[in-house]
This record gives C-alpha cells, structure tokens and sequence, in this order.
C-alpha cells in the first residue's frame, strides 16, 4: 500500500501517540506569505539532539515521506520504522503534530533484542518522555522567536493510549522504581497553557519541566526526582546523551 | 576529557554518514606541526557549527577512503591524549574570530576504536566570522562566514545566500527584534480558538 498522510494518520492511531497543538493567542495573526515560507520556518525550528530531528523535516520526498503544500498550509508525513508523524503549519502559525510513540513501534524496527521485547501499549520510557517533552518546547521555543506570533501563544499536549500502561525506566544508570506507577485514564490532556514570546525565549525548559512533572503525576508517580530530571534536560539540550 | 558511553557513541555513527549537525574528521595528533592542515579543518568546522541552528557535534577518527567511504579507523592513545589540553586547543579555535566559540571535547569509544567528539553550541549572540587567513591554503579565510550546507551532501562551507538568509534569521531572532515595528502585523484577521480547532478537526 502507498503511504500518504492519511495512511499515516491512521497507523499513528493505532498505538500510543503524542498531539502538541500550537496556535496564536490573540486576536492578530501575522500570516505566513507565501506559504512555502512555512517550510524554512520549520526545518529553521526543528530540534535535532539525539539523532532524529523533532519535528522530522523531510529534506526529501521519498517512499516513506512527504512535504507538500496544500492550500493555507504546509503538511509533512513521515512512516519510517518506528518513528511515525504527521504535521501542518498553517498561515495562520497554527502547527499541530501527531507522532507515535516510540515505545509502541520500536519492537518492530530495532536491532537490540532487549528493545524487541518491549510489547505496545505497556511501558512509558522515563527518559525517553522527558528527552519528548523538552524537544516541544525546545520546538516551541523556536517556532515563537521566528515572527510569527504577535504576542502569546497557546500550547495544548496531549498523550493518548495512556490506561495501564507503566513507568518503565531503560538506563542501567537510574535507580529502579519502586511499587507500580500507571496511568488510569485513556488519555492524558496536560492542561493548556499559555505563554508570552519573551519568556518562551529564557522559560522554555522550565515550562517543559512543569509538563513533564505533571505526566509523571498522572502515571502516580508523586514525587519524581527533580534534579534528576531537570539534568536529563540539561544533557540532551547540551547534546551529553 | 569526559567520557562518552558505548551507546553514545554508537547513537552519534548510527547514520553512517555526515549529517548537517555532525561532521567527521581524520584522526591526527593535535601538536604535530605536520596536522596543522587538520587543525586548521577542525577550527573551521567549529566556526561552521557555531553558524548552524542547534550547532553540532565534529567526531575525529574517521577517515576517507578512496572511493570516498567512510573508515572508523579511531584514534591510538597518543592521538587521543593530544586532545587533552582544551585551554589550547579553545585559544587555537578561538584565534580564528572575534567572538568566542562554544564547545566541549570528549571521547568515546566504540569496537574498540577510540574517537574524540567537539560538541559545538549555536553562536548566542553574534555569528562568527573569520577573522584572519590560515596558514594552510584555502581552508580559513579572513572575513569568510562558515557554516554547515543546508543541503545534502553536508559539508561546512562559506555561506551561499541559502545559509546566509538561515544566519540572518537566526540574528535577528536573537536580537528578539520587534515585529510590530516593521509593520508585518495585520490587524484585520480576528481568529478565536475555536477557528484553530475547526482547522485541525479532521486529523483530531
């Protein structure tokens, strides 16, 4: 079957997945004219510090990814092993990204037996989510200084097939969790924040940090280490993986 | 110098081949007189991922066969050591530009082959420019801008207008110059909340 955005939309849906939504908080826009613009602007604001940008720009048209314009919009899919996502950057600065969790798809794809055994829909990897985290607002942080937005701008996170899947930490490094840390609810919806231009520029890690205390919560996980998670920060913006 | 893990350095050569944010360098001993053209090729690639948006990483121990193919040959100990002394080497890089130079050396190892890694940060406020000619020909050039291409295959180069307009933008943004000054705001379109999320309906 050829893939395409929808194809790949729906394939995302199956498993776990992340939506970051950004749009405008005001009722001004500084529209993105012409609109193919809006490709420089995101390969400019696309974080790269571990090996697959965030988001991924598709540089090429290939087999397994897309960048097009279509109307008011820039739209990219990309379906290449375990790394799945659609996005659109609208006229308007409005972007909007799906993407699949890692955990649920690299089984398929990777070559360590330890990472095949992992089964979809069990295991939210500790440093994997806040490497996820701090890569959208190192994202956002980007995408607000490029001029798009007059003021503020509104953030929505979401992570979806989140019910009794578990806290489950990779690094030989960390201490082991103790008792059980999973999410009751099907979907967790951080709540909607937003921020001004300015503060984006010299807050965005402690915004993300903000975020990802609040997803570790909602896996009850009460008190997560905090310096812990805010060096893991440090490394991956410092690219110290 | 800090120690990178097996994984790391595995995840920094997993694509193979150079990236826009990762360059790969031979290996050579820092102080010897007969690398200065390695030396000269390391400053530069430094002042071109000091130039590149989210900066990068310069891996030395690997070498160009003749068909072009890519030997991870690593570095012997002595090689290795010579990297040792980062107040040298940041004055060597850092003599080539007016404004400083961000970076932190390290070294790994991976199939028991032995490499040294620049981690390059994004210039903060100023892009650097070189400021005076190399001794070896053609590699530093006084007022050259470099940076990493845009376009594949990657390699630092002195800016094309592409990565120019790329330099320009990200000075500017710096700069947090005030948009509304220059007129870009239109003031007709009143968009709510509830327009953005009709526009995203069919992928919600």
């Amino acid at each position: 079957m050829n893939k395409d955005f929808q194809s790949t939309l729906e394939i995302i849906k199956t498993h776990g997945y992340w939506k970051m939504h950004i749009y405008p908080n005001s009722t001004n826009f500084i529209p993105i004219e012409p609109i193919n613009k809006g490709k420089e602007i995101i390969e400019s604001a696309s974080v790269q510090f571990r090996g697959w940008d965030y988001p991924h720009f598709p540089t090429q048209v290939l087999d397994h990814q897309k960048i097009y314009i279509a109307g008011d919009k820039v739209e990219a899919w990309t379906d290449y092993n375990q790394f799945k996502e659609i996005w659109r950057l609208f006229n308007t600065g409005q972007f909007i990204h799906l993407f699949g969790l890692i955990e649920d798809w690299i089984k398929e794809s990777s070559s360590s037996q330890r990472l095949k055994e992992i089964l979809p829909g069990r295991i939210l990897e500790i440093t994997w989510t806040i490497h996820s985290i701090t890569e959208m607002y190192a994202f956002i942080r980007n995408l607000a200084q490029a001029g798009l937005y007059e003021s503020e701008i509104a953030v929505e996170i979401t992570l979806f097939g989140t019910k009794d899947r578990e806290l489950f930490n990779f690094d030989m490094r960390r201490m082991p969790l103790i008792g059980e840390h999973k999410a009751m609810t099907d979907i967790v919806v951080f709540p909607k924040r937003v921020y001004k231009i300015q503060e984006l520029e010299t807050n965005y890690l402690d915004f993300a940090f903000g975020q990802i205390v609040y997803l570790f919560n909602q896996f009850n996980w009460d008190n997560p280490n905090t310096e812990a998670i805010k060096e893991d920060q440090k490394k991956l913006i410092e690219r110290r993986l | 110098m800090n120690k990178l893990t097996e994984e790391q350095m595995a995840a920094l050569l997993e694509a193979g081949y150079e990236l826009r944010n990762r360059e790969f360098k031979s290996p050579f001993l820092w102080p010897d007189i007969n690398s200065r053209w390695l030396k000269e090729k390391v400053a530069r690639a430094v002042l071109g991922m000091t130039n590149t948006r989210s900066g990068g990483q310069i891996i030395i121990g690997i070498e160009e066969g003749k068909k072009k193919e890519l030997i991870p040959s690593g570095l012997t100990n002595d090689q290795l050591n010579s990297f040792e002394n980062y107040d040298g080497i940041k004055g060597y890089i850092d003599g080539f530009t007016h404004t400083e130079t961000n970076f932190d050396i390290s070294w790994g190892e991976l199939q028991n082959n032995k490499y040294v890694v620049f981690t390059v940060q994004e210039f903060y406020e100023i892009p650097a420019i070189c400021k005076k000619d190399g001794q070896e020909k053609d590699i530093l050039k006084k007022a050259a801008i470099y940076t990493r291409s845009k376009k594949a295959p990657y390699s630092t180069i002195p800016v094309t207008d592409i990565e120019l307009r790329e330099i320009i933008h990200m000075t500017v943004d710096k700069e947090k110059y005030d948009l509304k000054t220059r007129g870009w705001i239109r003031k007709d379109a009143v968009l709510s909340e509830d327009f953005y999320k009709s526009k995203v309906k069919d992928i919600d």
